[in-house]
Order: structure tokens, then sequence, then C-alpha cells
């Protein structure tokens, strides 16, 4: 079962195709309840929720919105036509616009009054301007009454005693009389009042028109002021008859009166009056049909018929009933698809979930890169995000049920429904995020407080901790403590100070924070001072200086313990130092002292070996032996030379005189002075220099002992009659000299130890030398900066010796 | 008949040395420390003085100085210390030469020879026109010979014209291009061995040890100078 699941868990084209799905059904499901409601809100003025789930049994076309629209349409135009229009003649006398004219007239009075007014004042005021340039006030009123001037000029409207002043001038003065101004609307406005009646005349032939082609209501309308009947009942209407009782039920299904309504057979209650059918509709209607009809005094009285089967075709009724059974169809196909889109979009989002999160082979679960994302954060993103488009949804959703023109708009329930669709992905790909992380156990612990937690943990604990300092007493921290606390406390006494103006406080106590500060930056400073000089004296110390001086009685209580054991370790470092280059030093000269001692019988020796020689000896045998006296003494002398020249060279006990050498003109001066000697072995020599020289800084003799060694070994192990090449050239910022020749005996040594002390090429040490030239060697290269190598390759031996270059002169 | 004074703490030593300069011809006075060396200077009329360094009572370097405040005489140093600072030092204190235990008693004869020639010679021949002197070594320009502690030294052309060279620019180190350049008189584009082996036969020729030349000195990796005593 498990490979199952981990296959289709893997299988990621399937799941991303699952999470277009849910997207996609959770798009419909929006789509088709935006659709429901709307109907919902067409079928009745406010929201059922049984409709919502396809309940709309106790719907009928009667409770619709739709035919309420229609019959507060009609309400309106025949109430204005009762009583505003009346009727043709009524119209075109202008009777039915004098109202509206009076009304007109009256505001366009006001307007070229306020009009006259308002360019009096700027008169004024250009006037009081004029004169500002001479330093004097000019009053424009001044002529009229000077005591009427108010004391503080000002250039507002004053009222005083009754009548309007600008500047001390009586503005009432200046408006023109009443003719003038009627002659004025008369001039201006006769277009806009005249427009204004043609307009009211064409309303009223829209309005005629339009009830003349209702076929499907019957109305009468009965003004009890003057007991006017305006109807198109045909039948003869009284003014005091009981409207009700006229109506022919077979044919009307509905009667208004006055805005009140009720349903086939009105019933009577007790007090004569009618019992409205008492539902939610009534408020409604109650509110914008019956009160407004009261008001002007007239009685309306509206049948309708909404019978399927015998309403009339062609007016808005007819139109209205087929809408409603459009919709009505609709919707139960909407409903159905809904709750399959809602499903659906249910099951895909349950796949996603179970599906989320890639397993491998050992069941881990694979996080996604969003995944990275602190779960906390991922959480209010999401949230926020997924709010956001519900309350879109919510607000486009509501603008768009409440639509009542009729057909809905796609595009914008489209719309509506992508944002719903989107929140539905956000809330989807955060639900398998948290599977992701449940599955992987790692939901709790990637919240970013925990992270935050986990990271810094060892921070908190110290900050929390009661952990005591090791050596820096706890004092110290106490000290700082308190000298931050007792700043804070004399900066208060300064606020306090200050605040209730004491001067001489305020003083005293500046004056301390002053002081006390200065002492503590003395203190802090004088610690890091302190600090900072056992850093110095440490650094020096390990740079070989102990001269740097530690005054201990000096520094800060809780440093002096630590100081005088820098000291302590200082001093003892120092001794154990200069133990160690006296040591040496004792060996050098002991090596040397021993040497001298032997050197003084060895010249003996040589000497009297030297003697024995010319004694006139003729037993063969004699002089053998003395030629053996001869060759091991002179060994010998070569052995102690050697011996203080290598334990100089290796304790670097050697003063180096560094200068600018030649190497190529060295290689040649060692071939010049070798190259006989090696010739009469046998040994050629070969020696190849660059063309131009390279120029490199060592000792020049040191240098030459170094090679000459090489070339000592020459004469004692190559092989004659082979050759030998000195090779001179430059290699990374070195010069060198290389020397290779084939050995006359198998080379059997690792090349780590040919220049180890004592160690020769022949095991069995049979040959002259010292077996210390390479270590002397290598060890003076050495001390000169340079580099000593050794290759072996078979039977060929080839040593390298490198100086660095005399970088000044290359460059 | 040359006196020469060796003065040296060991026994053995002191014998050999007289053995091998009494073949030589040389009368002999010995002595086995400074004091005695200074006696014996003061009551023979000595031509040549070997003195080891490290003796009792007086040692070898500061009877030197003492030597020094009123003979002119030769001095030989010998020591088995052998370092550079040795030498210098001995021969700053007033010696003339210095020769490192253990010796070759030949070369320590050859040396004492030529030190006792120079010595007796000195003065003895005219300072003309054209003559380079270093110390036992004259080069007579005008004729074009070289004498060695009065001896004529046989050179070839080039041997001469190098020595030549080399003395005109005393004290000075001299490449093997420049040698070259100047001798050969024509231009070097690399560095000439035959310089050197030639060099090396003219040390042959005026060195008594040419593995620790004393005129001829080789200045490693830069060139050859011509010590000016």
């Amino acid at each position: 079962m498990d490979t199952r699941w981990r296959n289709t868990r893997n299988n990621r084209p399937l799941k991303v195709a699952a999470f277009i799905l849910c997207c996609i059904l959770a798009f419909s499901t929006f789509f088709f309840l935006i659709r429901i409601v709307h109907f919902s809100y067409q079928c009745r003025p406010e929201m059922n929720r049984g409709a919502l789930f396809g309940n709309i049994e106790d719907s009928s076309f009667t409770n619709s919105s739709i035919f309420t629209r229609q019959l507060y349409n009609d309400l309106e135009m025949i109430s204005d036509m009762a009583n505003y229009y009346k009727n043709d003649e009524y119209v075109d006398s202008g009777a039915a616009f004098r109202p509206r004219e009076q009304e007109l007239v009256q505001q366009m009075k006001d307007q070229i009054k306020s009009d006259i007014r308002d360019a009096k004042i700027a008169l004024l005021d250009e006037m009081s301007r004029h004169d500002e340039g001479t330093g004097r006030y000019y009053y424009p009123g001044y002529s009229q009454d000077e005591s009427l001037i108010p004391e503080n000029y000002s250039n507002e409207i004053t009222v005083i005693k009754g009548a309007e002043y600008y500047n001390g001038v009586p503005l009432m003065s200046v408006v023109v009389d009443e003719d003038e101004i009627t002659e004025r609307v008369k001039k201006e406005y006769q277009g806009i009042i005249n427009s204004e009646r043609l307009d009211l005349t064409r309303r009223y032939r829209n309005t005629a028109e339009h009830i003349s082609g209702i076929k499907n209501l019957s109305y009468i309308v009965i003004n009890r002021n003057t007991g006017e009947i305006y109807t198109n009942f045909n039948g003869s209407v009284s003014k005091d008859a009981n409207l009700l009782s006229m109506v022919d039920k077979d044919k009307w299904s509905l009667a208004v009166q006055n805005g009140k309504f009720s349903y086939g057979s009105p019933v009577y209650n007790n007090d004569g009056n009618q019992d409205y059918y008492d539902d939610y509709r009534k408020i409604d209607l109650d509110m914008y049909l019956s009160e407004r009809f009261i008001g002007d005094n007239l009685d309306i009285f509206l049948m309708v018929n909404t019978d399927a089967d015998t309403l009339v075709e062609g007016d808005g009724y007819y139109k209205a009933f087929n809408q409603y059974t459009k919709t009505y169809d609709h919707i139960k196909l909407f409903t159905s698809l809904f709750i399959a889109s809602f499903v659906l979009c249910l099951a895909a989002f349950g796949f996603c979930c179970a599906m989320a999160g890639e397993t491998d082979e050992n069941g881990k679960v694979k996080l996604a890169k969003i995944d990275r994302v602190y779960t906390s954060i991922h959480f209010i993103i999401s949230l926020s995000l997924f709010i956001t488009g519900a309350v879109l949804v919510a607000t486009f959703s509501k603008d768009i049920v409440q639509e009542f023109d009729g057909e809905i708009s796609l595009w914008a329930t489209s719309f509506t429904s992508a944002i719903g669709a989107a929140a539905a992905a956000v809330g989807t790909q955060w639900a398998m995020s948290v599977v992701r992380h449940v599955r992987n156990g790692t939901l709790l612990k990637h919240t970013l407080t925990n992270v935050l937690i986990v990271k810094n943990y060892e921070r908190i604990k110290m900050v929390l901790s009661f952990e005591k300092a090791k050596h820096i007493r706890t004092k110290v921290v106490g000290i700082a403590s308190v000298a931050v606390a007792v700043n804070l406390f004399l900066i208060m006494l300064l606020a306090v100070s200050v605040a209730s103006g004491n001067g001489f406080f305020s003083t005293v106590f500046f004056g301390l924070i002053i002081i006390f500060d200065l002492a503590v930056i003395y203190m802090v400073k004088s610690s890091i001072k302190a600090l900072d000089d056992l850093m110095e004296a440490i650094i020096q110390a390990q740079e070989g200086k102990f001269g740097v001086e530690i005054s201990v009685s000096s520094m800060p209580l809780y440093l002096r313990d630590f100081a005088q054991r820098i000291v302590n370790l200082r001093d003892g470092m120092k001794i154990a130092v200069d133990e160690a280059v006296k040591g040496e030093r004792m060996k050098t000269e002991l090596i040397t002292n021993v040497s001298h001692d032997l050197k003084t019988p060895l010249t003996s020796i040589i000497s009297y070996v030297d003697l024995l020689k010319r004694c006139d000896l003729d037993d063969q045998t004699a002089l053998s032996y003395i030629k053996v006296l001869e060759e091991k003494s002179g060994r010998l002398k070569k052995l102690i030379e050697d011996l203080v020249e290598a334990s100089k060279a290796s304790t670097g006990n050697v003063n180096m005189n560094i200068t600018k050498v030649n190497l190529s003109e060295l290689a040649v001066q060692l071939t010049g002075e070798n190259e006989e000697e090696l010739r009469a072995m046998g040994i050629d020599m070969r020696i190849s220099v660059p063309q131009e020289a390279p120029i490199v800084l060592a000792d020049s003799q040191k240098a030459f002992r170094a090679i000459e060694n090489l070339m000592s070994n020459i004469s004692k192990y190559a092989m004659p009659g082979t050759r030998v090449y000195v090779e001179v050239g430059r290699d990374n910022g070195y010069g060198f000299i290389s020397i290779k020749n084939v050995s006359k005996d198998a080379l059997d040594i690792p090349v780590e130890q040919l220049t180890q002390r004592f160690v020769r090429g022949d095991a069995a040490r049979s040959s002259e030398g010292s077996g210390l030239g390479l270590s002397i060697a290598e060890n003076l290269v050495t001390l000169q900066d340079g580099e000593f190598n050794i290759e072996l390759d078979g039977d060929l031996f080839k040593a390298t010796v490198k100086f660095k270059l005399d970088q000044e002169l290359d460059l | 008949m040359y006196n020469v004074l060796i003065c040296d703490d060991d026994e053995a030593i002191l014998e050999s040395v007289d053995i091998y300069l009494k073949l030589e011809g040389y009368n002999v006075i010995k002595a086995q420390d400074g004091m005695q060396a200074i006696k014996a200077a003061q009551e023979n009329e000595l031509h040549c003085i070997i003195l080891d360094i490290m003796m009792p009572r007086l040692d070898g370097l500061n009877t030197t100085l003492k030597l020094r405040e009123k003979q002119n005489i030769p001095i030989i140093l010998l020591s088995a210390k052998g370092e550079d600072t040795d030498k210098i030092t001995g021969l700053s204190f007033g010696a003339d030469d210095y020769v490192t235990k253990p010796f070759n008693p030949l070369e320590l004869i050859a040396r004492v020879k030529s030190q006792i020639r120079r010595y007796v010679s000195l003065g003895s021949i005219g300072r003309s026109e054209g003559v380079i002197v270093t110390g036992g070594l004259e080069l007579d320009t005008g004729a074009k010979i070289l004498r060695l502690d009065g001896d004529e030294v046989k050179l070839t052309a080039t041997e001469y014209g190098i020595l030549e060279y080399l003395c005109q620019n005393m004290g000075r180190v001299l490449s093997t291009q420049q040698i070259y350049e100047a001798v050969w008189n024509e231009p070097s584009y690399t560095t000439e061995k035959t310089v050197t082996v030639h060099i090396r036969r003219i040390r042959e020729k005026i060195e008594i040890n040419p593995k620790e030349p004393k005129y001829l000195k080789v200045v490693w990796g830069i060139g050859y100078k011509m010590e000016k005593y």
C-alpha cells in the first residue's frame, strides 16, 4: 500500500492536475453560487436561504422582486398621472407645469440677487484696496452713517439692525428692484423654463403611452379632496365605492389598495379593516408605496392579473413573468451544478492534501520550496490572502446579486469567481504545505518563533542564566549596573528639578551627573587600557619580546590577579626560551670545543704520517700501512671540519651576508674550479645558462659552500665516463642551479633520508666523505631563504638549489 | 741561515714542524708559550715566527700584539679555529698569515718560505714606474713580468692579461664577463667559462694553497678580485 501511495505522491503531473482541477471547481462553485444567490434576489426582495440550496418551492411570481419592480414602476407612473399630469388639457394649458415654473423662477431670482450682491462686494473690495497705497484707510461707506462702521474693520458681511453691511456699506441698498429681476429672469432664463416645460410634456406623453400599454393591470385612483377619479377600469366607479368588493376574482389574482396587498379573496377583520397578508414584504411596500400615496391624499387601487393562463401578451407583466419562468428553470440546473462543483472541489482538495509531499524510498518526505518559508509566516500570508479574496468575493457578489436589471453580468461573475478560485488555490497550497510539514514532523519546529529561539538558544540562555563568570568577579557586572542606575536616578532628579524650575538644584544635579559620568568614563577607560596593556604584553611575548612592562599595582582590582598570572607566565616563558637558546649555543660550543681538541692531536698525526713516509722504509707492507694511515687521517680531518660546520648550519648559528648573486656567474665559476678535476676522473661537465642571468639574494660564500658540497659529492659518487649537467634558470620567483649526474652505486635510500646527517648513498660507508655534505648544503640553503631539493630517478641524481630572485632588479 | 721561531704548547706538533723546517735548512728556535716566544724574539734575530693561538700564560694573539710593538718579523698564526672571523681577527692583530689545524706540513713550510723571502728581499728591489705590488706579488707592467716573493712566475699572454686587468682594478670585484671583454677585447654575450679556467691556472701558479687563495680571490656568484695588501 505504501508503494502505491508513494507512486501517486511522487506523480507530479497528476498532483498538478488535481490542484488545477480543484481551482477550476472552486471557480465553478463560486460562479453557480453567485447565480443562485442572484436568482434568489430576483425572486424575493430579501435573501431566502432556502433558495440557496434549491429550496425554492415557496417561490412564486408575485413573490419575486421582478414582479414587485414592475408593479412599483407602474404605480409611480399612475400616481404621477393622477397627481400631476391629469390629462392632455391640463398639461397643454401649462397648469401641470405651474408649480414647477414658480419654483424655478424663485430659484432664479435668488440666484440673480446673490450674483448682484457678490458683484457689489467684489467692487467694494476693489475700491478699498485701491487706496491702500497711500497708507490711509478708506472706507467706501464713510459718507453714509459713519457710526455704523464697526470698530474692527472687517471684510466680512456684518448684520447691523437687521440689514446686511459690507465694510460699512449696506448691501441691500444696491440690490435692484423686483421688476428688474423678473425682467432678467425672463431675459436670461426663459430658455431653461421652456425646455423644462417641454421636458414635462415629453414625460407626460411617455407616461400616458406606457399606461395605455398596460394590459394585465387595472387601476382606480380617487382623489379624496377633489373627488376626481382616474381609472382604466371598464365599469362605473363612484367616489365612495368599496373598491375591494368590485374585484372580479377570476380575472384579477391580486389587489393592492394604497400599497397594501391582498391575495385572492380579501379577508375582513373585526374592525372592518382589511386583514393584510402578513409577511415580510409588507414592511417594504408600506415604506415606499403606501405612505407616499397617503401624503398626496390619493386613494389608489390596483388589480393585477398574475395567472399564467390568462396573462395577456404584450406588456411588462408578461415579460416579467417570462423572465421569472426562465430564471426559475435555470436555477434548478445551477443548483445541481453548484452542488456537484462543490462536492468535487472538496474531493480534489482532499486529494491534494492527502497526496501532498513527495516521498522517497525510506518514507522520508521531500519538502517543497515553498515549505522553506516559516510555517507561521506562511500561515499569516496565506490567511491574509485568503481573507482578502473572501472579502473581495463577498463584496463583488453582493454588487452582482443585487443588480436588479434582469440579466446578470457574465464577465463580473467570472471575475469574482476567479478571485474565489485564487483564494481557494491559496488555501489549498497552504493546506498541502501543512500536510507536508505534519508528515515531516516539522510543522511546529519550522515556525519563525521556534526557529529564532533555536538559533539564538545559546544567547538567550546566556542572558537568562545566572551562571557566574569564572574569573571576572560578579562585582564588576554589579558595579556597571549600579553605575547605570545611579546615572538614571540623577537624570531623574535633574528632570524633576528642571520641571519644578528650581535653578539651584538643577545646577547641582547637572554638575553631579557630569562628575559622576566622568568618573565612570575614567574607570571604563582605565579598565580598557589595562586590558590593552595586557594584550600588548602577550602579543609582544609571542613575538619573543619580553620587555614590555606590566605594572600590576596600577591595574584595576579585578584584573590584578590576572595580570600577575600573565607576568608569571611570561617570565616562565622567557626563562624557557633563554634556556633553550643557551642549550643550543652550548651544544654548538661543545661540538666546536671537542673538534678543536681533536684537531691538535690530528695535526701531529698528519705530520708524523707524512714524516714517516719520508723515512727510508723498504718494507712494502709498512708502506701500505702508512698509506692507510694517511688516508684515514685525511678522512678524520674532513669529518671534524664537516661536523663543526654541520652543527653550526643546523642550529642557524651562521652569520648570513645576503647580497645580490649572479647564479650564472656562480655556476660558471664552479665549473671552472671543478672541471679539470672531474675530467681527470672521466666525468664531463655540461653547463647551460639562460640568456639573462638570474640575480638572486644569497650569501655568496655560503651559497658556494652548499653547491661545492654537491660538486664534491659528484667527484665521490658520479659514475666515471658519464656527463654532469649543470643548469641555471629561473622558476616562479626563484633562481635555481640544478646538477644532474649518474650515480656509480645504486641509490637504494629514500630521498628524505639523503639529507639527514651521516647518511650516505652507500650503506656500507666504504667511501670517503662524512655523510654531512648534503645536510650542510640543505641547511645553508634554507638559512638563506632558499630551497634545496633532491630527486632520484633510478641512478639519476638531481640536486636543485633555489634562491629568491632579486625582485628589485627583476622588475 | 734563517732563524724561525716555532711556538706551540703541543710537543708533538712542535717536534714535527721542527723536523720539516730543519729539512728545509732553517735554524729552528722552539717555544711553548707566548712568554717564551717574546723572550726568544728578544734574544735572537728572527726571520719568521710561527705562533699557536691557544697557548697557556700568553696566547698567540697577545703575543703577536707584543711582538708587533717593536718588530716587523713575519708572523704566521697557527690555530684550530677555522672560522672566517677567527682568521680576520688574527690578521687584524698584526699577523701576516693564518694556517688552520690540522694543516698540511708542506703548506706550512711553503708559507714560511714565502714570508721569509718577502721579508728578506723587501726593499731590495727598487720601486720603478709601472710596477703594481700587493703583498709578495709584483707585476711589472713595463716588462710584463710577474714576480712572487722575488721569483719570476711564468705566465701565458692571456694569463698575464687577466692578471694585469685584475691588478689595475685592485680590490674591485670583476665579473667574468667584464674580464673577458677587457682581455679578449670582444663583446661577451654569456658568462664565459674560459675566464674561470684561466684564473684557476693562474691561482695554481701564484697561490700556495689554490683552494684558499691569498691573492686572487673568488667572490662566488659575483666575480674575482685581486686582494690588496
